[in-house]
């Protein structure tokens, strides 16, 4: 009745924190994005922007870190796993503008 | 040449300076980058639909939308931003200060011009116009009278909104002489299709004797007589607008003082000859609906001659 | 599986039941659930009937639209035309993007979502049928009056974004842009109702045993559709807001003469406006994802990545708005962060549409009018998204920003990603509303000629752009390239006009709309929505075991219709729906659903009323239709809430479940909690006004009034919450139906009180200090925040008074109810809200 599908052997994701990891890692990308943006605003074209926006970048991925061992270090075919990789990628794009340019 | 203004090639595709240049060879980059992809998904979409199995199996499974749809447009993406980053970077790169200086303001639906000198203070006035040097980076105060306006002149540089109560700084500079046509490029009501401008390029020498020819004519005094200027005082022009030396002041529209030299007419829609002139004044209700400027359709042909014949003396 | 409630899933097993059904059953389900005769489809709020006119409405907005647009194609097919006047033509274009945007896109998937998702559920019907017969009304009546303003030459001209100042009262004096404010503000109410139905109606009313890992992917898009409009449109509603403010009484949000910012506007409206175009793309998206499983007849490839796609797109969509603005003179690292955005937003895009390839290579193609809009739609969606990838790159960007490359970028995302898809949807779904299906002869006249016709207008335009045709213009001028180009496009509108008519004529051939006798499942769909219908959807509610269960059990249209399944017919003998838990489905309660009803309707149309009168000035008008409004509103209400007689019931198998609960896992819990969502977003949104225009303008920000005074405000507003949770708290206190006297009205009604007083204090306080909404950018932002609080303060003191007039009728008895528990949480909120709003603006260190 529950066979999981092919690509799917693994943990099976019941549980409720699979679907909060995923989306409270996609909800610290949006917060890391509005904290760059406000300080990009506050200290336009400043040193003190970028260095704020590397702050809060380390401090991003480290909240992930953190929800990825609250959540068991899921595999990637898991949707916390999933989650956690789009969100990764989503905050390392995003932090491309306080390096480069 | 007016007509030389737009037209083939594409400005955009057509770079007069650096600023547009680099931006061009951005552009036909991303070109090659959709056709390319857009090739890739429709073979990818005929070997789904018809292709042979073997194929169809390894486009059938998961691999392919991470390869496809996450691999591949990732390292894309990441190369583009790269780019796109230094490259608005290096097109905004900061303004030193000594360089020469235009204050355009965007009103309803024309575009007032005044040349700054290095402290910037105002020594000539113009509308719908501005002259370059070639060869060299020019500053453009940004500003609005009254809604949000845009000012594009597409083969030299991207575009810069004039927003009310903020000034907007965009860099230009044209690599050689000629001239191009700009735009207003947001909507600000009425007839904003109608709304142009034009950006003439002069070689240096050229330049310096453009400037010392308007400089010298604003430090005489204004002697052009006739009865078109009795006309044009009598008929209430020169509340709205300014022509130096005479008792013409208003400010609400378009400088005349130099308006015999002009390009183009109207904001940039018509060129600059005796007929056109007639035409506006006459009937500019006709031409540019909705402009600020009421038609004078009650002079006769005979006055608007005259009056046409002294603005042309306005150089 | 673990289980997620406690439910035992061995009792499954029971399922599907063996025992032979009692006679009479099936014809009482169909009485309670009978059709409406005449007048009474007025008052029908079945999903059925109300999702079926909530599409077709939908589509003569587009009808509308398009008509605008051919006029407008016919204006510019030649150089300096006088088909439609510079007035005329500002108004149609201003339409044209409005009604499409507006009254066109996001209704019509959010009316295929009314129709489709019970069935996809296997639902009886929506959760809160009444209030999408509201929705539906509001959206009609309001929708249509709005479009009637062309006919009198009153339609808004300032762009479908109106933009201030052009949109001020001194360059916009006439009230065409307050039509658009007025009219546009209140159809969001109605997107708003639908959001917060379908977010519980996903959440709450899945057939057991669909886990949210066994959901259609077009539920999943809606979910996500319902969420992004709860967080985006607070956005657009507050800007409209202050605008309607700044033009009627002068408060100077977009002035910057007095401490206002035009800026502010284009913010708040994008922060709506870009997660809006998601918000119209992903439905569509999933009911590409549906139509392609079918037409390749195997199961979706990448079903995981393709649902984390649809939410990764839904929260990074919020962090893209202001590549809108490129062009206004932002910080140069600001646009960078929202070039990178729009870069990685593509991403899940790009995913969805390998996703729909690998299916379509996984399984067999069988070629139908579905499967040509569903190609179609790939390719043109592609090219679309790939243009904005292009105009994602900010140097790019500020060549082609407001021209025509613009244009084709989003009509081929719009046309591609959302047109083709709902087009193909009404292929494959009319088999569901239809006797007959719709023709595939005409179906592939009306796909070539929209394809064909598409790329002809559109694909030109792209160069138009590059010729240097900037967009919104009525007209251009002879001699610059841009004559053909614009004759091509004006020709390819006509194409695709005619696709579009062949479309209406195969409709009217053979659309014959029942709820009987359906033509079925032509193109053999696996999912639950192609089951047995009746008006009452299924016959019994069927024990879901996989993503494509009519593909995987055979037998399972046969069992639920002898149902042997949930809920085979009514317990109570009234309407009802099962309510399962919002991850694992498992069942919960059986839920009453109310039939038809006047009120919805009379709601809807007075709120219309209100606002229409509004828009030209007849305030007396409106505060009578604001009066017949609540009263409406009210006695709808009235019926809702009654004590039971069963208070649990066999929902199937020996499994006896509760019949209506309280309490936090009560459905009416969960749409109080989206509809707190959407006014705190509407509070936050000003609040970031606040912020916004002191960091452009700080020199016009004055001294707060005394700290003492504030500590006075927050007590009283701390008091006001604790009255509220008391009211709870005594009410918890009496036994089961026990009237507890009127201990616990009172105890919110003092609530309500005590925020009113704090209010009062706190405008006073403001006013006292010097501050006026009229004077400054500060006068304003704060007032406005203030005048959210008393919104929200008066709408506490009609509830309050409310529940005293059902507690003075003994209708609230113990140990909770629901009625109480709106009212107590609603008047805590205000209490939370005027905290953190007064306290922010009070100990912010500005002035």
């Amino acid at each position: 009745m529950d066979e999981p599908l092919d690509f799917e052997r693994g943990a099976p994701f019941i549980n409720r924190i699979d679907w909060f990891t995923a989306i409270a890692a996609l909800a610290v990308w949006f917060a890391h994005f509005m904290a760059v943006w406000c300080a990009s605003v506050i200290w336009p074209d400043q040193a003190a922007g970028r260095i704020v926006g590397v702050a809060l970048t380390i401090a991003a991925f480290g909240a992930l870190y953190w929800l990825r061992r609250r959540a068991g270090k899921p595999p990637l075919h898991n949707v916390a796993g999933l989650g956690l990789a789009i969100a990764a990628v989503a905050i390392a794009f995003s932090c491309v503008p306080a390096l480069i340019g | 040449m007016f007509e030389a203004l737009w037209g083939w090639p594409p400005p955009i595709l057509d770079p007069a300076g650096p600023y547009a240049e680099k931006v061009t060879v951005l552009a036909w980059v991303l070109i090659a980058l959709a056709v390319i992809v857009t090739l890739i998904v429709c073979a990818a979409l005929y070997v789904a639909i018809k292709g042979p199995a073997p194929l169809k199996r390894r486009l059938g499974g998961e691999s392919a939308i991470w390869i496809g749809g996450i691999a591949f447009p990732g390292v894309v993406l990441t190369a583009l931003l790269i780019w796109g980053l230094t490259l608005t970077a290096d097109l905004t790169s900061d303004i030193t200060g000594d360089e020469p200086r235009i204050r355009v303001t965007g009103e309803m639906w024309w575009f007032r011009v005044q040349y700054l000198d290095p402290a910037g203070r105002v020594v000539m006035e113009d509308a719908n116009e501005i002259h370059l040097p070639v060869g060299q980076p020019v500053v453009l105060e940004l500003r609005s009278a009254d809604v949000i306006h845009n000012f594009w002149v597409p083969h030299l540089s991207g575009k810069k909104d004039m927003v009310p109560g903020r000034t907007n700084l965009l860099r230009v500079q044209a690599d050689k002489s000629g001239q191009f046509g700009g735009v207003c490029a947001e909507y600000c009501g009425g007839p904003h299709a109608l709304m142009g401008f034009v950006a003439i390029a002069h070689t240096p020498a050229d330049y310096a004797r453009w400037q010392q020819g308007r400089m010298a004519r604003l430090a005489t005094a204004n002697t052009s007589a006739g009865p078109g200027r009795q006309l044009f005082m009598a008929s209430g022009c020169g509340a709205c607008h300014r022509v130096a030396g005479t008792e013409a002041n208003g400010l609400a529209g378009p400088d005349l003082t130099h308006v015999g030299t002009r390009a183009t007419l109207g904001a940039g829609i018509l060129p600059n000859h005796r007929g056109t002139l007639m035409g506006w004044i006459g009937d500019s209700q006709g031409i540019k609906p909705g402009n600020r400027m009421p038609s004078y359709d009650m002079l006769s042909a005979a006055e608007l001659t005259a009056i046409a014949r002294w603005l042309e003396q306005q150089q | 599986m673990k289980s997620e409630t406690g439910f035992d899933h061995a009792l499954y097993d029971r399922f599907p039941t063996t025992r032979p059904r009692p006679e009479g059953e099936l014809a009482e389900l169909e009485q309670i659930w009978c059709a409406p005769k005449g007048w009474e489809y007025l008052k029908a709020v079945n999903n059925n009937y109300i999702g079926f006119i909530y599409v077709v409405t939908a589509l003569c907005f587009f009808l509308a639209a398009g008509i605008l647009s051919l006029g407008m194609r016919v204006q510019l097919a030649a150089p300096m035309l006088d088909f439609l006047p510079q007035d005329t033509y500002n108004q149609f274009f201003t339409m044209h993007g409005t009604v499409m945007m507006f009254l066109f896109a996001v209704p019509m998937v959010e009316a295929i979502g009314v129709m489709l998702l019970p069935q996809m559920l296997a639902a009886r019907d929506l959760p809160f049928p009444r209030l999408s017969a509201y929705a539906f009304w509001a959206y009609a009546v309001g929708g249509g009056f709005f479009f009637c303003s062309l006919f009198i030459g009153l339609a808004p001209d300032g762009g479908w974004f109106m933009y201030p100042p052009l949109t001020s009262l001194q360059y916009s004096p006439g009230i065409n842009t307050d039509m658009w404010l007025l009219g546009i503000g209140f159809i969001e109410i109605s997107a708003i109702a639908g959001a917060v139905e379908i977010i519980v109606g996903v959440l709450r009313t899945r057939a057991p045993g669909m886990t949210l890992d066994r959901m259609p992917i077009f539920v999943w898009a809606m979910l996500a559709f319902a969420v992004m409009i709860l967080i985006a449109f607070p956005s657009v509603i507050l800007c409209t807001l202050l605008l309607e403010l700044e033009r009627a009484f002068n408060w100077p949000f977009f002035d910057p003469t007095r401490g206002g910012d035009p800026m502010l506007w284009q913010h708040l409206f994008w922060f709506f406006g870009h997660p809006e175009v998601y918000i119209i793309f992903l439905p569509a998206a999933g009911l590409m994802s549906m139509m392609v499983s079918t037409i390749a007849q195997t199961p979706l490839v990448g079903y995981r990545l393709n649902v984390l796609a649809i939410v990764a797109t839904a929260f990074i969509s919020f962090g893209v708005w202001a590549h809108h603005m490129f062009a206004t003179g932002m910080p140069r690292v600001s646009t960078g962060y929202f070039s990178a955005a729009s870069m990685a937003v593509s991403l899940p895009a790009g995913i969805q549409v390998f996703c729909w390839i690998a299916t379509l290579a996984a399984g067999k193609l069988r070629w139908s009018t579905p499967a040509l809009f569903i190609v179609g739609a790939v390719l043109i969606f592609t090219m679309g998204g790939l243009t904005g990838v292009m105009v994602g790159m900010v140097p790019f960007d500020w060549q082609v920003h407001d021209t025509y490359f613009v244009v084709a970028h989003f009509h081929y995302v719009l046309i591609g990603g959302m047109v083709f898809p709902v087009f193909g949807a009404f292929y494959y779904w009319a088999g569901m509303t239809s006797r007959k299906p719709l023709s595939e002869t005409l179906g592939r006249w009306t796909f070539w000629l929209m394809f064909a016709g598409l790329h002809i207008t559109f694909l030109p335009m792209h160069l138009t752009g590059f010729m240097g045709m900037p967009r919104r213009v009525y007209t251009y001028l002879p001699d610059r390239g841009l004559d053909l180009l614009n004759m091509i496009s004006t020709a390819g509108s006509f194409v695709m006009a005619a696709g579009v008519l062949v479309f209406l004529i195969d409709c009217a051939r053979n659309f014959r709309f029942t709820t009987q006798n359906d033509a079925g499942n032509i193109y053999n769909a696996g999912t639950l929505e192609w089951l047995p219908t009746g008006l009452y959807s299924t016959r019994s509610i069927p024990l879901v075991r996989g993503r494509n269960p009519l593909w995987e059990q055979p037998d399972l249209a046969k069992e639920v219709e002898d149902g042997r399944y949930f809920l085979p017919g009514s317990i109570t003998g009234l309407r009802e729906t099962l309510i399962t838990s919002p991850i694992n489905a498992e069942p919960q309660y059986v839920q009453l659903m109310p039939g038809p009803s006047p009120w919805p309707l009379a709601s809807a149309v007075f709120t219309a009323g209100i606002f229409l009168a509004l828009t030209v000035q007849a305030y007396a008008f409106s505060a009578v239709s604001c009066v017949f409004m609540l009263w409406a509103t009210l006695r709808w209400l009235w019926e809702t809430d009654r004590p039971i007689r069963l208070k649990e019931g066999d929902i199937g198998g020996g499994i006896v479940l509760p019949i209506t609960i309280t309490g936090r896992h009560s459905h009416s819990w969960w749409a109080l909690n989206a509809t707190l969502v959407v006014i705190a977003m509407i509070a936050l949104m000003a609040l970031f006004g606040y912020l916004y225009l002191y960091g452009i303008h700080p020199e016009v920000w004055i001294a707060p009034p005394a700290l003492l005074q504030t500590a006075g405000i927050a007590a009283l507003l701390l008091l006001a919450f604790g009255a509220a949770w008391l009211s709870r708290i005594l009410l918890a206190r009496s036994a089961l139906g026990e009237f507890p006297g009127q201990g616990p009205w009172m105890s919110a009604a003092a609530g309500a009180v005590l925020v009113t007083l704090a209010l009062y204090w706190d405008v006073t306080g403001w006013l006292g200090a010097g501050l006026q909404p009229t004077a400054t950018g500060q006068g304003a932002t704060v007032f406005a925040l203030l005048a959210h609080q008393g919104m929200c303060v008066v709408t506490g003191i009609i509830m309050a008074a409310y529940l005293g007039w059902r507690s003075g009728r003994g209708l609230l008895t113990g140990p909770a109810n629901v009625t109480l528990d709106v009212v107590a949480r609603w008047i805590g909120y205000c209490a939370v809200q005027g905290l953190v709003a007064s306290l922010v603006m009070r100990l912010f260190p500005g002035g």
